[in-house]
């Protein structure tokens, strides 16, 4: 375990109409992957590295991206939030929301969305 | 009138991107209602014990603390957090706070719990005696302490604007850079 970190969120790669439909058709759901995303960045905070730890909520998949579900709700959907964790920085960027029928589509989009990252992180411009 | 908690950034975060103040509130419940669960999860993972380690030690299946650590508070059995506890190797004592009680009352509190615990270090040293590693660990430990509470306590007094004065000198003393005395039975605290 590394010393104590100070991870922050950036949404800027986040789709607010995509994140605004999914809380609205799937409230619970909506606030356990949120509830779920504090978790990691209490444990992020903490000092422990990503991939050092293992939750189930919480997994790779691949090439950086990283996807958080739902949990404890009662007959809940399979639902994900997808993050890519830039430890550079310490940021932890939102990328994509959805339920696991379309997670094929997500995961390339957000694999889409850190690479574009990485490329404005290389350009000198990490926070956008 | 009574100040609203404020909330975390995650729950923050989801009400922004649904564009719903009121999924703040949501999200910042479901975060409260998984408080100890989050601990617990904390504590396993800063022990770098696995979900399996911790289900052998309590004697189940490692689906239960899976089940465990991905539900609320209110699913939690008092056995279940004794048992993670346990497992994590982690002391679990459970404390009652009265919220009517004096901040004085519960500081006093605090300062037993400070001495019980160099108490229990102390008894440690005799026993281990002077030229062991862990006494002089204790040793620094000691100085450590009373270096931190020195601090954090000359903090309180400059935020509050309290300076600390010796009571025989007390009304003569007007200036905050006053000399300190070389010896003092006593000290009081007085407003600048």
């Amino acid at each position: 375990m590394s010393a104590s970190a100070n991870w922050a969120f950036d949404a800027t790669h986040a789709s607010k109409s995509q994140f605004a439909k999914f809380n609205k058709n799937h409230p619970n759901e909506y606030a356990s992957l949120f509830a779920n995303l504090a978790k990691i960045q209490g444990l992020l905070r903490g000092g422990h590295k990503i991939g050092g730890f293992h939750v189930n909520f919480f997994r790779s998949e691949g090439n950086e991206v990283y996807r958080i579900g739902q949990t404890g709700v009662p007959g809940s959907l399979e639902s994900r939030l997808y993050l890519y964790p830039d430890s550079e920085f310490q940021i932890l960027h939102i990328l994509e929301i959805g339920e696991k029928t379309g997670q094929q589509a997500d995961i390339k989009s957000a694999k889409k969305k850190v690479l574009e990252i990485q490329k404005q992180k290389s350009a000198g411009n990490p926070a956008t | 009138m009574s100040k609203k908690p404020k909330s975390s950034e995650a729950a923050s975060l989801a009400a922004l991107l649904a564009g719903d103040p009121a999924v703040e509130a949501k999200v910042e419940r479901e975060i409260q209602h998984s408080v100890v669960v989050s601990h617990l999860l904390s504590l396993r993972v800063s022990k770098g014990r696995t979900q399996e380690q911790v289900a052998q030690s309590m004697g189940c299946d490692a689906s239960k603390i899976s089940r465990l650590e991905a539900g609320t508070d209110e699913g939690l059995k008092w056995m279940d957090i004794v048992g993670y506890s346990q497992a994590v190797g982690v002391d679990f004592r459970l404390a009652f706070e009265d919220r009517d009680l004096p901040a004085a009352d519960r500081i006093k509190h605090c300062v037993f719990e400070i001495d019980a615990g160099l108490k229990h270090l102390a008894e440690l040293a005799k026993t281990l005696g002077t030229n062991d590693g862990i006494t002089q660990k204790i040793h620094s430990f000691y100085a450590e302490v009373l270096f931190n509470f020195l601090v954090r306590y000359k903090d309180s007094c400059d935020s509050i604007g309290l300076t600390i004065r010796p009571p025989h000198t007390a009304h003569k003393v007007t200036s905050r850079a006053a000399p300190a005395e070389p010896k003092r039975e006593k000290t009081t605290m007085q407003t600048a």
